[in-house]
């Protein structure tokens, strides 16, 4: 029997086609001519949810078949089933990517995986709402991919390590051909490019270097961050993580020990490690149009027994220290409020200036905390299947997933139960080899069509080209 | 979930392979979705064998499965003849252009001769094209269209315009007022290409004027201009008094509308019918609109994920109403472009879904960090959390006894040294609910 696809009418009156996505590592939105595809970057293997933002037309048929469209119109169809669809797949891709863009946990090649994304949404357009998305984006980055081209062109190049990259270079310069005016000198310089990058690439390309360095994991696993003197003790001291969705991204590191503080002689110090460089950024400068802008931070101090803040202080970027640092002498009255509680209920809250404190107790910040375990989790088996240190990739994955589970599962009122299950199940499928698995369905019928496959990194949810490049200097360990 | 294969699908898979990588790579004018859509579906559709004729997204059956695949296989010598005629066409084209002085690409060529080529294959054998021919033909196209001003030529044209109307303009509703861009005279001229809803106001002229000329409307683009130039200088950038009424009572509309039952009532039960009023606001579309969002944030993923990231609404809902309030005025500016008569309570609803299911989950999260008004100095917010935590009852305490604690403290300037009690109450809206803390 052909898997069904659901199709209802929410509260608000708004046609929703698919299942609820969970989303324990977060969700993300494409909005299309029709509505907005929600794309579960843990779970690319179901069925993305398509929100109607008004009639169904050519979105809605390309990505689930008339049957359903017409559903979706109100027309009596008896039980619509999935059926296959590229462009469903590659805007599956697409969510991916942006997910990585905003949520990765690890120092991928940022600007690999925005060229990556501008080229699958080039080929997207008649799908993609016109007003939230920049076909002549990829304007910013032509020159830059003029000078990455050149030098994948090198016989030696770094570029030429792994086949990906080179790939979405040729797909980028491609993208950008399309959007300039034939007979310009950019025009020109873009199909020389182009002429020499595919005739390169049909060469062949080298192997990557078994000997080099990789520090793949720092970002996935705890790891306190700078050391803050020496001498004597500080009075109170303490290690916490940053909220990702209380500062810029990319502006902090995203390990769960990013931030040190500590209280010695009435002042307040705070110390926040930097996102670290991605390994190839010296090669792989972003145009100035889309690089990451750190933002202002400010460390808030608090107390579990007190619901106010107790102190706020600026944080300064110290490129050169690697951190954000800041200080402040407290208030006697703040001094003498902390000497009457235990070191283990003082916090930091590390955010954006000017945005609304929140203590980081509580439901919400151990929500925030799952939601970051599960990113490492997925960012982890995401490596995995790009790289060779497979092995301890997945059991890094599953450490991850499995403290997602724990954080997700302690929420009150059962609320991450959803979330917890599909930690679980995406752990248990990385102790397992994290390989694809065909999954028993009670309503499904065995003898009639191959049950679906549980594969969270194949088909459109493969590893983007920064992801390989990052783990082609992974090391042996199979 | 196992997806069921299409004829569609299985012809992406086909025009996929190796054999294709140079038919169709980019730019050459023969782009995928166009060989699929008008050559590829309409020659294997023309020449069905197997019962009905399917739709190209239908599911096919397990048994009519590998009919249809060898079916295709069949038709690929002929939908690779098609494609080389359509690159032999768009080739000549391009050269007829050049010849001719007329702008285009291979890519806006790719559908115009994808259609016609297809068109030439449904017959059996295909009707002859000359390439010579079709070209020409389809080169008039392009010569025909309303062109629109280039920025230079609006900039020779229109600035001195623009710059008379606007200093005599009365600006009696400033953007900054709901959060639709700053006060100030918008560029003529944007330095960057901007083609982002998220602007608002802050669009210049002549981002506002290509708006004309995106999609498929080809207007007169002297008509265009004067009217953009006029739109330009008007209140929140639109003529029409309703359309400025329909985003006062979007920017004044609660974020945080008591219980989802009731709202759902509310919004259900909402008028489309009527026509927005023209008063400052109109309080029936602001109810409305509060119950949307409300029933929006209970019910739909982006909502939920919204809330369990950044907290309840009440925390954002200045960059919410923001988004709203920008993305609501793209749809006002196109509903004065096609110069639609009337606007009914429904073009609202109409347009608020898109706000809250694309421009939110896009925008809050990110403005959110930048919070569009300065935080008051940390010194201040220090001082103020070391009197309420060395003083304690007036944390539960009424602003009148916060006031008159901190002027005994620090005189009559005490609120240059420490945060007035709607300052805290903004941080904290638990903070002094007993009265009105009006001081």
């Amino acid at each position: 029997m052909p898997d069904e696809i659901e199709v209802r009418t929410a509260p608000d009156g708004a046609v929703v086609i698919g299942p609820e996505p969970v989303g324990a590592a977060g969700l993300v939105f494409v909005a299309l001519t029709d509505g907005v595809l929600v794309v579960d970057p843990m779970a690319p293997h179901n069925v993305p949810q398509l929100r109607l933002t008004g009639e169904p037309a050519e979105a809605t048929e390309s990505l689930f078949g008339t049957a359903v469209a017409g559903r979706a119109r109100g027309v009596d169809v008896p039980a619509p089933e999935l059926v296959a669809s590229p462009e469903r797949d590659a805007l599956v891709r697409l969510g991916i990517l942006r997910w990585l863009h905003e949520r990765s946990p690890v120092s991928l090649d940022l600007p690999l995986v925005v060229v990556e994304q501008l080229a699958l949404e080039a080929g997207l357009t008649e799908l993609l709402d016109p007003e939230h998305h920049a076909p002549l984006a990829i304007l910013d980055w032509v020159p830059a991919l003029i000078e990455w081209s050149g030098r994948a062109r090198g016989t030696d190049s770094d570029f030429r390590r792994t086949a990906e990259v080179a790939e979405v270079i040729l797909d980028g310069l491609r993208t950008a051909e399309l959007q300039l005016e034939s007979g310009g000198r950019l025009h020109s310089d873009v199909v020389h490019e182009i002429e020499l990058l595919t005739a390169i690439s049909a060469w062949g390309l080298s192997g990557a270097d078994p000997d080099g360095a990789w520090a793949v994991l720092d970002e996935l696993r705890p790891q306190p961050a700078d050391d803050l003197g020496h001498g004597d003790l500080p009075s109170w001291h303490g290690n916490g993580p940053v909220d990702w969705d209380r500062t810029p991204p990319r502006a902090t590191a995203r390990h769960e020990e990013a931030v040190s503080w500590s209280i010695r002689g009435g002042a307040l110090s705070v110390v926040v490690d930097l996102f670290p460089p991605a390994p190839h950024a010296a090669v792989l400068a972003a145009p100035a149009a889309a690089a990451d802008r750190p933002g202002r931070l400010q460390a808030t101090l608090y107390a579990s027994s007190w619901p106010l803040p107790l102190a706020s202080i600026d944080l300064e970027l110290r490129a050169e220290s690697g951190a954000w640092m800041g200080t402040h002498q407290l208030d006697p009255a703040v001094l003498q409020h902390i000497s009457r509680v235990a070191e283990t209920a003082l916090f930091i809250d590390v955010h954006a200036r000017g945005t609304r404190h929140r203590a980081p107790i509580g439901p919400a910040a151990d929500r925030a905390s799952a939601a970051r375990w599960a990113a490492r989790g997925l960012s982890a088996l995401r490596l995995a299947a790009a790289g060779r240190s497979r092995a301890g990739l997945l059991s890094t994955a599953s450490q991850a997933l499995t403290r997602a589970a724990t954080f997700y599962s302690g929420l009150p009122d059962g609320v991450g139960g959803p979330e917890a299950r599909q930690c679980r199940a995406l752990a248990q499928w990385a102790t397992g080899g994290g390989t694809p698995l065909n999954v028993w369905r009670p309503n499904g019928s065995a003898e009639a069509d191959t049950p679906p496959v549980f594969d969270p990194v194949g088909g459109p949810a493969g590893p983007s080209a920064a992801e390989v490049w990052y783990a082609a200097d992974a090391p042996r360990s199979e | 979930m196992t997806p069921t294969p299409t004829v569609h699908s299985l012809l992406f898979e086909l025009l996929s392979g190796p054999e294709w990588t140079q038919r169709l790579a980019r730019g050459w004018g023969a782009q995928r979705t166009d060989v699929l859509r008008q050559i590829a579906s309409r020659i294997v559709f023309a020449r069905w064998q197997t019962g009905r004729t399917p739709q190209p997204t239908d599911p096919l059956s397990v048994e009519r499965l590998p009919i249809v695949e060898a079916m295709i296989d069949k038709h690929r010598p002929l939908i690779a003849e098609a494609v080389d005629l359509q690159l032999r066409i768009v080739g000549t084209a391009v050269e007829l252009a050049a010849e001719q002085g007329i702008k285009v690409t291979r890519s806006a060529l790719s559908e115009p001769v994808s259609s016609v080529v297809g068109a030439a294959y449904v017959q059996d054998p295909p009707a002859r094209l000359d390439p010579q021919e079709v070209a020409q033909h389809l080169l008039l196209r392009f010569t025909g269209r309303p062109q629109r001003l280039t920025d230079d030529e609006l900039v020779t044209q229109y600035l001195e315009d623009y710059h008379r109307e606007w200093d005599t303009s009365p600006h009696r509703d400033r953007p900054s007022s709901i959060g639709l861009g700053s006060d100030e005279r918008p560029p003529f001229v944007h330095a960057r290409r901007e083609n982002s809803w998220q602007l608002g106001t802050d669009r210049s002229v002549c981002g506002r004027y290509r708006l004309y000329f995106i999609g498929a409307g080809r207007h007169d683009p002297r008509t265009c201009a004067d009217e953009e130039v006029r739109r330009a200088c008007a209140g929140f950038g639109l003529l029409r008094p309703e359309h400025r009424t329909a985003l006062r009572s979007i920017s004044i509309a609660s974020a945080d509308a008591g219980r989802l039952a009731d709202a759902v009532q509310v919004w259900n039960n909402r008028q489309q019918t009527r026509t927005v009023a023209t008063g400052p606001v109109d309080e029936s579309l602001t109810l409305e609109i509060a119950a949307k969002i409300r029933v929006w944030f209970g019910c739909s993923s982006a909502g939920k994920q919204l809330t369990a990231r950044q907290g309840d609404v009440g925390e954002y809902s200045e960059v919410l109403s923001m988004a709203l309030v920008r993305k609501v005025w793209m749809g006002l500016h196109a509903h004065e472009r096609n110069e639609r008569p009337v606007l009914a309570a429904a073009d609202i609803h109409r347009l608020l879904g898109p706000a809250l299911d694309k421009a939110v989950p896009e925008v809050v999260p990110q403005w959110m960090l930048e919070p569009p008004t300065d935080p008051p100095s940390l010194k201040r917010c220090n001082r103020s959390y070391a009197v309420l935590v060395e003083h304690q009852p007036l944390l539960t305490g009424t602003a009148t006894e916060y006031v008159e604690f901190v002027h005994r403290k620090y005189g009559p300037a005490w609120s240059e040294l420490v945060l007035t009690p709607d300052e805290l109450r903004d941080q904290f809206p638990t903070l002094f609910t007993e009265e009105d803390g009006d001081a």
